[in-house]
């Protein structure tokens, strides 16, 4: 009876997998329209895997499977004025020559690793940060860049800080 | 189609090269599933995107040790696996602090279902959520990338390292648990 009862709960795993093909179908079908505990379970587990794509989908800040991040126009707008910018500043991601911190960083009150819609991290831009932060000279050499990966929440972005020792230039010889 | 067969060898490649926007698309493409399997890792919601940020970190320093641009899922399995064991480790010598939930009242939701139905509603997704992270770990990954990712046994199993067997045996076990978990309250 256990063994029987395995199988089912095997087939029936199998099916809401979408693993399980047209015989193994048709063998849960038969199973079910015989046996009302075996129909009972069924519903049972199918319930019980809806109800946990649900859950874990809000768990993990995902709204029906849409995984794209949602931003205001203003901020659309926003950060394309500030690509422009740094673009004319010159190439790279986000270049900071900023303090001296090691790992993850992002800005925002009361959670550190996120920045939500709209905001700029408060501290650390280039001009602000090369005049007042006195780690800055050090820290310039090395590059400080920011990955960008979308949040636990829609419209929330996560930054990663990356540092990379720059290579250090040739010295110039003369005269030899 | 294989797990390994979203990203790109040239796009591994050319993050190995120093590219950073190819580096950026390999953050964004498996940004997610990873973020899966470290909640399967660990069961713990709180902990995921700390850990998120270490791989990333160790990816971007790492990137060039990858051998074989074709096994980037694997490796990145790797990385967030290990990540995840360290902050479990991290986080049992460290004394936990509970904050105390924030519930709100029930109220009528825009289904048209009422407070008690809501409630119970939220009830049911909570025992839920309590009995998914209490799964054991072995259990708990497959289960929330099959029900996260809608991954394929073949693509769990390459992931993991597990044959196709394997890991179908692991999800009946983890749907079984969580039955007797919840007693039939779904």
């Amino acid at each position: 009876m256990n063994e029987k009862r395995h199988d089912v709960e095997t087939l029936i795993s199998r099916v809401l997998d979408r693993e399980a093909d047209a015989a193994q179908r048709r063998a849960l079908d038969e199973a079910l329209a015989r046996d009302p505990a075996a129909r009972a379970l069924y519903d049972e587990y199918a319930a019980l895997d809806a109800e946990a794509g649900k859950v874990l989908r809000r768990v993990m800040g995902r709204s029906g499977g849409v995984r794209a991040l949602r931003f205001a126009p203003w901020f659309v707008t926003a950060a394309a004025a500030a690509a422009a910018l740094v673009a004319s500043i010159g190439p790279g991601w986000i270049p900071q020559p900023g303090s001296a911190t090691n790992g993850g960083a992002a800005v925002h009150a009361g959670n550190p690793w996120f920045v939500q819609n709209g905001e700029a991290p408060t501290s650390g831009w280039p001009m602000v940060d090369t005049l007042v932060n006195p780690a800055a000279e050090a820290a310039r050499k090395s590059s400080r860049d920011f990955i960008v990966m979308p949040g636990s929440a829609p419209g929330e972005i996560l930054l990663i800080e990356v540092r990379r020792a720059r290579p250090a230039r040739p010295i110039e010889l003369h005269g030899l | 189609m294989t797990p390994e067969s979203t990203v790109p060898t040239e796009l591994v490649a050319a993050a190995q090269r120093g590219e950073r926007r190819a580096v950026e698309r390999i953050v964004q493409e498996n940004a997610a599933w990873v973020r899966s399997v470290i909640y399967g890792l660990t069961g713990r919601r709180d902990l995921v995107d700390d850990v998120a940020q270490q791989v990333w970190i160790a990816v971007w320093r790492r990137i060039a040790d990858l051998q074989d641009p074709g096994r980037l899922r694997s490796w990145l399995y790797s990385i967030a696996r290990n990540a995840s064991i360290d902050a479990i480790e991290a986080e049992r010598r460290r004394p936990r602090v509970v904050p105390v939930e924030e519930r709100q009242p029930a109220a009528a939701d825009k289904g048209g279902r009422g407070p008690a139905a809501v409630l119970e509603s939220r009830e049911i997704g909570a025992a839920l959520q309590r009995a998914i992270e209490s799964l054991p770990t072995i259990y708990r990954e497959p289960f929330v990338l099959r029900h996260l990712e809608n991954w394929s046994y073949a693509e769990i199993g390459a992931a993991l390292g597990l044959i196709e067997d394997t890991v179908e045996t692991r999800l009946v076990r983890a749907r079984r648990l969580l039955r007797e978990a919840l007693e039939g309250r779904v």
